[in-house]
């Protein structure tokens, strides 16, 4: 890689470092309630926001992976997050690199 | 304006994985043909920028918050396909691991902060650029990617009470109307999100711009 684009990792690492600062607000976006919100807003549940999680669930709940501290939580969660993406893009970057070795072979 | 599960009726999220899945396999063409090997390092970078940007919610009166997508800014570095599909990854980690965004919603959503935004931006960023400098062409598409798709989001809930209610009027899924998202979620974009949008474009294709010419 090409020493220049390594300075956008040093980008990444600091708004790694700095995600905690997105749990200084408990305000969730609008339309992003939870269920305790519609009984006191309407005084009920609408049946389908009841019955969503009997249908599909997330393998964890609103960043929570380990434990209680959301800090830590927070870390975690880049963690994951960004190791998936760079994992993703890998794989693809091999099968790209894969198949166009094959279609250089095929030509020689 | 990652919409939960539960919010949308199956119609509608039905309907959004049927218009999403052709884009989306037309996309990966697109991205096949447009991305070069040694350019994935930096497409892995600005989107994992987006995953962790939208982890940090700003909040704003009235007792919500809000956050980055990032998606502009992809499409003005990429293009705008390689941009869909990069968000659309950012929202399926999202949805299937973090709980954030349905998982029977992931194709609305994607469609409003992958497609929508991304064509937007770019497409404002195109047409600014001509008759403007770049920075304001930079935070205008922005600007413009996120109320975009903040459009589609609010037509999108806005619709359920209309097409889903009991024989009561009681509303099966999310109950507000077109009446009450326009203004909640279309006005928190022109006012908030979009500015910040705007600036994230404009910082992140600026330093891009300085690192390439060094």
């Amino acid at each position: 890689m090409k020493r220049k684009t390594k300075r956008i990792f040093f980008v990444l690492l600091f708004v790694a470092i700095i995600t905690p600062l997105g749990l200084l607000t408990n305000n969730p976006a609008w339309g992003e309630w939870d269920k305790s919100y519609f009984a006191k807003a309407l005084g009920f549940i609408p049946k389908g926001i009841q019955k969503a999680s009997e249908i599909v669930a997330p393998l964890f709940q609103n960043y929570t992976v380990y434990g209680n501290s959301r800090i830590a939580n927070q870390y975690f969660s880049a963690i994951i997050g960004v190791v998936i993406i760079f994992a993703f893009f890998y794989l693809i970057k091999v099968l790209f690199n894969s198949k166009y070795l094959k279609s250089k072979k095929n030509k020689s | 304006m990652h919409i939960p599960d539960g919010y949308l009726s199956p119609l509608t999220y039905i309907s959004g994985y049927a218009i999403t899945s052709p884009l989306f396999i037309y996309g990966i063409k697109k991205t096949k043909e447009n991305l070069s090997d040694d350019s994935i390092p930096l497409l892995s970078a600005v989107t994992a920028l987006s995953f962790l940007a939208m982890m940090l919610n700003i909040p704003i009166p009235g007792g919500t918050s809000g956050h980055i997508i990032g998606t502009a800014a992809i499409a003005i570095l990429f293009n705008p396909w390689i941009a869909f599909l990069a968000i659309s990854l950012v929202l399926t980690i999202q949805a299937f691991i973090f709980g954030d965004g349905g998982i029977t919603a992931l194709a609305i959503n994607s469609f409003a902060m992958g497609f929508t935004a991304s064509f937007t931006g770019k497409f404002i960023f195109l047409f600014v650029k001509k008759f403007l400098n770049e920075k304001t062409a930079l935070f205008l598409s922005g600007w413009a990617s996120a109320v975009a798709a903040s459009i589609v989001v609010a037509l999108v809930l806005g619709i359920q009470p209309i097409i889903a209610s009991t024989p009561s009027q009681q509303p099966l899924f999310f109950p507000f109307g077109l009446d009450v998202t326009i203004p909640a979620i279309v006005g928190s974009h022109i006012i908030y999100f979009g500015i910040t949008e705007g600036v994230y474009t404009m910082i992140i294709i600026t330093f891009m711009k300085k690192i390439k010419s060094e």
